[in-house]
């Protein structure tokens, strides 16, 4: 199975762009007779209800028909009314026209329509796309060339205060599923005309724009065109979440790690941008993409940045220690109790087996049972609908917790081993998936092995993650290459005054900023 | 494998886990009771010359593997059956270190698990790590390196107070010549080792400062080996140190206040014999890459590592004997490849240079 997922993979890795080049659409002129176009339209458009296509005559003396064409729904109608047909209808009989300049197209745009954003569009097959994203397009009699003028306005979700990412201290506000209104955010923040933001469209069927938003001057270029190269490969029907996105782009599809960053605030992604991160947002998704992503990110919070320094410091060390006590505390207990029992205390042990008394399962048994016990109630939490919540927290409670001991299924010391883990693998969101699956494989390892099945364990993922490379960049970066300076914003932040050198893998560039060199260049770079 | 690059920092965690390896599973010179840290002192300034001959090899010859300039000095054929003679030798040190580390994962607490089992699932890990290649293990010892050196630290300063300082006397209770041999082992394991390390030289980033990394790395790793060898004796005694088989087990045990087993001990000492029989595999394996001219290393690493396992069940009978031939027997037959073929060939690149620099004037 793997290696056909493999071969597959590496398909689509050694598509080449030409490839996707070639695939693209023929351009197509548009008619200069207004009839030949509306047969088109219609044609294109049939059984589309919102389709609104309307025939107006120029209000002056040349008399030139002139079709609006838009979506219904999709379009501010009321601004289409008094700032495209009032002013073609009526309004235009007040131009006065010489009669050398017969530039139609000139007069309509510059001395007619009093919209701000008017473009003209020499292809059919974009004109069509244009309507279909919203904006109002006027087609011609005798012009190969149709003027795109942007009234859009739908209904939308407005800007809310984020569900998942809550913070104590600083901004609360998200992204919506709105792309103009996300991009419109983050530039909030970062009034600098360095920022770029360059759109492209992906989905064959679904023509979703994306947004690759940088800092130019502070990105690495390597970086950057990796990802653009990356998302231009895409060849998909599809892009309904960033998650589609992501699965494409990602560098270890195989790995369990995430390869790239995911937030729905604008203060982190512009707070990312501002290390040299490149950030991917999507139509239609409040989740925000970035990349490169590392692995001491997922130990970050925004709030790291905004409460005093050792406060953070602090509670970052917390959060490793959560990381730790959620991947292993169930397997040292299983290791403790099957392997090595010389090591827990003697008074300890007398009430450990006093509890497990009993108990007609092996550790490693009761270790399931309870850790099963608990994805379940997680995922149900995460599913359920809210009036039934209150049923499950009192099953979950109640029967896993009291019961469960009672009727002789866990020992308590299991029941405390399990609670501590569930506590401590909600400090680490971003790495929720990943946790629980190397908590089942440290498990297994333990009871065969103990100590040294899970130090085994433990190596092989350290190797793995020494392998992965987020566009370039090593995944375990800060720690492993071993880089002095960027290792103060790991497990402790320094004071921001003291932080003044950018993240140098991200930013470094081999030929400027030669102050500042690493002796090797450890990012490797795609061909 | 061209574009692989160990940086300064991995270089030196690399060799300090080579060196530390195996040998912190022993109690170096044993054999001499109260005098094992005298011997310990004179193998580690004779292992100094043996690494200097080695460093002062590599140098001369940078950018050039073993098997480079075991061509290049005695010419195609020599060359390379010499060249296929130490391809057995590593294969058999990277089976020996993983027997070491089996053992001594029995005699800490794994007394019912079969040793092959612990072996091969050492070697099966191994293998993952070979498959990822050179770099992606430098890196992943950046991270366990420190812990080895620090836990063996931590280790000696809680042992402080069982310290007996009496232990030491009387010195110079074994002969001369006894110090002389057991200081002779001392320096062909683990010192000598380090030859295995002119397979690694060339993917070094920094080339040019390999002398001053291995040296300082040695003098520093070698202090440390220094501390546990008079740590185990301070705290055992002579008397135990000889008849114990892995002293570390019950110095470890011994810890005051807190808990410390011999089962935490296997799991921070396979980083250690891990890195070595890394090591030594991945030597043996770019060595029949190279003497064969093959394209790809990959498809070597399971025949080689299984042969390791299969050396590494075969070697000794049992743990005494491994003991013996480590702590009391001088592995004359490693020498030669430690030090006499290496001197041999650093001759012969000294005099072709000097022949190289008249035949230029």
């Amino acid at each position: 199975m793997f290696k056909k997922l493999s071969s597959i993979f590496k398909y689509i890795q050694l598509k080449s762009i030409n490839d996707s080049k070639k695939n693209n659409k023929k351009s197509i002129k548009i008619p200069t007779s207004l009839e030949e176009t509306k047969t088109k339209l219609k044609g294109i458009f049939s059984d589309c209800g919102e389709f609104v296509m309307k025939e107006v005559i120029l209000g002056n003396e040349l008399k030139v028909k002139i079709i609006v064409a838009f979506i219904d729904g999709l379009t501010n109608e009321e601004s289409v009314d008094s700032n495209i047909l009032k002013p073609i209808m009526i309004e235009s009989r007040k131009v006065f026209l010489d009669n050398e300049n017969k530039d139609l197209l000139s007069i309509i745009k510059k001395h007619i329509l009093n919209s701000c954003i008017v473009d003209e569009e020499r292809d059919f097959n974009t004109s069509v796309n244009m309507i279909l994203d919203g904006n109002t397009v006027l087609f011609i009699d005798g012009e190969d060339t149709s003027l795109v003028i942007e009234a859009k306005a739908w209904e939308a979700r407005g800007i809310e205060k984020s569900e998942v990412e809550n913070v104590v201290r600083g901004p609360r506000e998200a992204f919506t599923e709105q792309i103009s209104v996300n991009v419109s955010q983050i530039r909030r923040r970062i009034k600098n005309p360095d920022l770029k933001t360059e759109y492209m469209k992906i989905g064959e069927k679904t023509n979703t724009d994306i947004c690759i938003c940088y800092i130019k001057g502070v990105v690495n270029k390597d970086i950057l065109k990796t990802v653009k190269r990356r998302l231009e490969r895409i060849k998909t029907d599809s892009i309904l979440e960033s998650g589609y996105l992501e699965e494409f782009i990602e560098d270890g599809p195989f790995s369990l790690f995430a390869t790239l960053g995911n937030s729905e605030k604008p203060d982190i992604i512009a707070a990312k941008l501002l290390e040299g991160r490149v950030a991917i947002l999507t139509d239609g998704t409040p989740v925000c993409l970035t990349a490169p992503y590392l692995f001491i990110e997922s130990l970050h919070v925004s709030e790291d940045y905004y409460s005093r320094y050792f406060f953070s410091s602090v509670s970052r060390i917390f959060r490793v220690l959560g990381l730790l006590i959620s991947a292993y505390a169930p397997a040292i207990y299983v290791a403790l109790i099957t392997f090595h029992r010389d090591i827990i205390p003697f008074e300890l042990l007398l009430t450990m087996a006093g509890a497990k008394e009993g108990v007609p399962f092996s550790p490693l048994v009761e270790a399931l049972i309870m850790l099963i016990a608990f994805e379940l109630l997680k995922e149900a939490g995460v599913r359920m609908p809210r009036p039934v919540g209150q049923a499950v927290s009192i099953v979950g409670a109640l029967v896993l917790g009291e019961a469960a001991i009672q009727a002789g299924v866990a020992s308590p010391p299991m029941v405390i081993t399990i609670a501590a883990t569930a506590i401590a693998s909600f400090t680490v969101q971003p790495l929720q998936g990943t946790i629980p699956i190397f908590r089942f494989f440290m498990l297994f390892a333990a009871n065969i092995l103990g100590f040294l099945g899970i130090m085994l364990v433990t190596v092989v993922i350290l190797i793995h993650m020494c392998s992965l490379r987020s566009f370039g960049v090593p995944y375990l970066y800060p720690f492993s290459p071993l880089t002095g300076s960027d290792l103060k914003d790991t497990i402790l932040r320094a004071p921001i005054w003291a932080m003044f050198t950018r993240p140098k893998a991200l930013s470094w560039d081999g030929n400027k900023n030669t102050k500042y060199k690493m002796n090797i260049d450890y990012r490797k770079k795609e061909d | 494998m061209k574009d692989v690059k160990i940086s300064n920092i991995q270089f030196i965690f690399l060799l300090v886990s080579f060196i530390f390896g195996n040998s912190s599973v022993f109690t170096l010179g044993s054999g001499v009771s109260q005098d094992a840290w005298l011997a310990y002192i004179l193998g580690w300034i004779a292992g100094l010359i043996i690494i200097g001959v080695i460093v002062y090899l590599a140098k001369l010859n940078q950018s050039k593997t073993l098997i480079g300039i075991l061509t290049d000095s005695l010419g195609k054929y020599l060359g390379k059956s010499i060249a296929l003679i130490y391809v057995v030798y590593f294969i058999i040190k990277g089976g020996w270190v993983l027997r070491t580390y089996g053992e001594f994962c029995k005699g800490a607490g794994y007394e019912r698990t079969p040793l092959v089992f612990i072996i091969s699932i050492s070697a099966l890990v191994l293998v993952y790590a070979l498959n990822n290649g050179l770099e992606v293990l430098a890196r992943a010892n950046e991270l366990l390196a420190p812990l080895l050196v620090t836990f063996t630290l931590v280790v000696t300063v809680l042992l402080i107070p069982e310290f007996t300082f009496d232990n030491f006397l009387p010195v110079f209770e074994s002969s001369l010549g006894n110090i002389l041999i057991s200081s002779s082992t001392i320096a062909c394991f683990p010192f000598g080792e380090v030859m295995v390390f002119l397979m690694i030289f060339p993917y070094m980033a920094n080339e040019e400062k390999l002398v001053k990394f291995t040296y300082m790395t040695t003098i520093i790793i070698g202090f440390v080996i220094f501390i546990s060898i008079l740590r185990d004796l301070l705290v055992l005694g002579p008397e135990l140190i000889d008849i114990t088989i892995f002293p570390t087990n019950i110095v470890v045990g011994i810890v005051p206040s807190i808990q410390i087993q011999p089962p935490l001990l296997t799991a921070v000492y396979l980083i250690g014999c891990g890195i070595k029989a890394y090591v030594y595999v991945f030597a043996a394996i770019t060595a029949i890459t190279e003497i064969f001219g093959f394209d790809d290393y990959k498809p070597l690493v399971i025949p080689v590592t299984t042969l390791n396992v299969v050396i590494g069940m075969w070697i000794y009978d049992n743990v005494f004997e491994m003991l013996h031939s480590v702590t009391r027997n001088v592995p004359y037959i490693f020498l030669i490849f430690q030090f006499i073929i290496p001197v041999i060939m650093l001759i012969i690149t000294i005099v072709k240079k000097q022949n190289k620099k008249q035949t230029i004037s």
